[in-house]
């Protein structure tokens, strides 16, 4: 009985050191697991599937560290496949450290694939992040507005930018973001001009983005890690979104056995003082 | 010393990053002047990327060299308007800063109805199914649908700016009356 | 009219030298006879300025969103002025880099000079920042004015990024993990009838996200009635029906909020610390 009520009230650094523990086997050891594809990652596939090669798309980068295990592979992912489909891309940052993390990303992905910097890719440098005032003059002409990339070099010089004037020259935005920049991207672009737009939010952002995904404001959407993991599958790759994704369940599973555990708890301590109504 | 960097700058950042993570990590057993320390540096880092990034890449290139190297003469101007937020420092003239506040607070407020219309009011065609009938993907197009759009912007405006109007008028009467 | 559009042509025209420099100077020299200007402005006519420009810039955009195409035979006029518009904010934004770094520059050096209690913590924040700032700038610098950037600072900057900015940032959000498997197991307990609920959905959403829950029931068949057994299928439909719902509910709701918000800035009706001072 004793055990059973010391069940309620676990010492947080015992729950601490069984995550960090969980964490670190999962991930050195990872557990081989299926993960079935959802309808919003698929959506996420096809619409980099239906650029016309014609067209460019826009990586728009807001994340910085603090949620790089999420948004990284995201970024990867994403890249990859614009890459293996031959789909020019842009990189749009909106964050001081992701500028710099989303850069590195690219260099290693193009290096692997053999592309090239300014003909398969550019990054046109960080922004500060007032996105709904430079989204429209953006949307009006891209290289008046970007003017330079991240090493100072006019864009307009760069091959891949060579018949690239408006926003109806893009074809696809991939917003990856911990934060509330959808909503800008949604409003003064994709609600004006119909671009599609495709959303990776960390998993913590997941419940409220089904609201643009119902209304087809967005093609997709890859829902933190578990998405970019999915979508490593559909690509036939193994990054941090697969191995990632194991360390997370064991993360989960913990948590709901530390739930029911302080269950197990109240309902003991219930049971040992019922003349006072139950309860801690 | 460049010989040095260029070999072990990998071992460097793997150990240092080792380093801050623990760092971190030990406030979780308790409060420590080691995680205090860190979490100063982690701090500075990022106050000077931040500068860094915004020097290099937005300030240097797109206002310093236009302003001189390619003689836009007038982008000084955007220096003297952005030079107006830091009289928020100054007490007696810390109303000159509210202009420039005032114009970015504009700007987002206009373009909040932008927003409202383009964003939300999609959501809120999409909102209207038929009960049980036909699936997502047969939707009506929603591009069809602007009276639809328009009459609920409407709704949904005129009453606010009623609402707005009556408020402000409200609080007039309240002063004017001494009701505090 | 034409002189007006000369004179606008002359002070656009690109300059080098002497005149470009006389032209700063110039501007410089203006802004400081408007800072002058506003400086006698009485205190009546402070606040009016301030609502002025704050209902002109909203004006702008809203005007250029609702004037589709040609009204009365007048086309519109506006939609020219976004993108330069949207250049300028850029920049002018970007002025503020220095806002919040002033405060922590004097709480900090404040705290050096005072010898204050883990004052070398101060110490240790601008040692941080001065660094990343130089191995940042300086080879930038250096390849800007035509050279080859330094090897060693690049190396730096690499280190002081890669191996401190990066990683703190990421374990300093890490810490929130932490936090919440404390917080849900003290948060969720069976004390009623809704806080079970709210279990439950936690559980299901959580289980069907991640491939171990997908694992538990993927024994279930892929198609017909018992498909929608499965653990992600379930997930699936509380995202997108109960929860999706709720949340389109608040999203509107914060929505109209927000319009009626921008609505009282925009005609300086909001009452308050910003624009009850003059």
């Amino acid at each position: 009985m004793i055990i059973l009520r010391a069940l309620l009230n676990i010492d947080r650094r015992i729950m601490y050191g069984l995550l960090c523990l969980t964490i670190v086997v999962m991930l050195k050891w990872p557990v081989k697991q299926p993960l079935s594809t959802t309808h919003a990652v698929k959506g996420v596939y096809d619409a980099v599937e239906a650029i016309p090669h014609d067209k460019i798309a826009i990586v728009s980068i807001v994340w910085s560290s603090s949620t790089m295990a999420e948004n990284g592979p995201q970024t990867e992912a994403i890249m990859r496949h614009l890459f293996k489909r031959g789909i020019r891309f842009a990189i749009l940052p909106w964050d001081q450290q992701g500028a710099t993390l989303a850069k590195d990303i690219a260099e290693k992905v193009s290096a692997e694939m053999g592309k090239t910097y300014g003909v398969d890719w550019c990054d046109w440098g960080y922004r500060p992040a007032y996105l709904y005032q430079i989204l429209p003059a953006l949307a009006k002409d891209i290289p008046a507005t970007i003017k330079k990339d991240y090493r100072g070099e006019d864009v307009r010089k760069l091959p891949m930018m060579r018949g690239v004037k408006t926003i109806h020259d893009v074809g696809l935005v991939a917003d990856i973001t911990p934060s509330g920049t959808l909503d800008a991207w949604i409003s003064q672009i994709q609600g004006v001009y119909k671009t599609p737009i495709v959303f990776a939010p960390t998993l913590v952002m997941v419940p409220e983005a089904y609201n643009p995904l119902d209304a087809g404001q967005i093609k997709g959407m890859l829902p933190g890690l578990p998405g970019a993991g999915q979508y490593e599958q559909m690509l036939n790759y193994v990054g941090f979104g697969q191995k990632g994704s194991g360390a997370l369940s064991g993360s989960f599973i913990l948590i709901i056995v530390l739930i029911i555990l302080g269950n197990v708890g109240l309902v003991a301590s219930r049971r040992r003082r019922p003349e006072d109504g139950g309860g801690d | 010393m460049d010989a040095f960097l260029q070999r072990y700058s990998l071992q460097i950042i793997v150990w240092l990053g080792a380093l801050s993570t623990l760092a971190i990590f030990s406030i979780l057993y308790k409060e420590n002047a080691f995680y205090r320390l860190f979490e100063h540096i982690f701090i500075g880092l990022a106050t000077g990327q931040g500068i860094f990034m915004t020097v290099s890449q937005v300030l240097h290139p797109l206002w310093w060299k236009r302003m001189t190297a390619e003689g836009q003469w007038y982008w000084v101007f955007a220096f003297l308007a952005g030079m107006m937020f830091y009289f928020v420092y100054s007490r007696k003239y810390a109303w000159i800063s509210r202009i420039i506040f005032g114009a970015f607070m504009g700007f987002t407020a206009g373009l909040t109805f932008k927003a409202f219309a383009t964003q939300y009011v999609p959501q809120i065609a999409a909102s209207f199914k038929p009960l049980g009938g036909p699936p997502s993907s047969a939707r009506p197009d929603v591009t069809a649908m602007t009276v639809v759009y328009a009459v609920s912007f409407l709704v949904f405006l005129l009453p606010l700016v009623w609402a707005a109007v009556l408020g402000s008028k409200a609080a007039r009467l309240k002063r004017e009356a001494g009701i505090r | 009219m034409d002189f007006i559009l000369y004179l606008g042509k002359w002070l656009a025209s690109p300059r080098h030298g002497l005149a470009l420099w006389l032209l700063i100077a110039g501007g410089l020299a203006l802004g400081v006879a408007i800072f002058l200007l506003l400086r006698a402005t009485p205190g009546r006519y402070r606040k009016l300025i301030v609502m002025a420009v704050t209902f002109l810039a909203g004006l702008f955009y809203i005007a250029e969103f609702f004037w589709s195409g040609t009204i009365f035979g007048v086309e519109n006029f506006l939609s020219p002025a976004v993108q330069p518009l949207g250049d300028v904010i850029m920049v002018v934004g970007s002025f503020t880099l220095l806002l919040g770094v002033v405060n922590l520059v004097a709480i900090h050096a404040k705290a050096i000079r005072a010898v204050r209690p883990g004052w070398h913590n101060s110490l240790a924040f601008f040692i941080a920042m001065v660094a990343i700032m130089a191995a940042g700038l300086i080879p930038y610098l250096q390849e800007q004015s035509g050279q080859k950037g330094s090897q060693s600072w690049t190396a730096v900057y690499q280190i002081l990024f890669n191996g401190m900015l990066a990683p703190l940032g990421a374990t300093m959000f890490s810490l929130v993990a932490f936090y919440i498997v404390s917080a849900s197991y003290r948060a969720f307990r069976i004390r009623s009838g809704e806080a079970t609920l709210m279990m439950l959905a936690a559980f299901l959403v959580m289980l069907g996200m991640v491939p171990i829950g997908i694992y538990l029931t993927h024994w279930l068949p892929e198609t017909g009635a018992l498909s929608n057994l499965r653990l992600e299928r379930i997930t699936q439909w509380i995202l997108t029906g109960p929860n999706a719902a709720a949340q389109r509910a608040i999203a509107f709701g914060i929505a109209v909020g927000g319009l009626a918000m921008a609505l009282r800035i925009w005609l300086s009706l909001e009452k308050g610390s910003f624009f009850d001072k003059q």
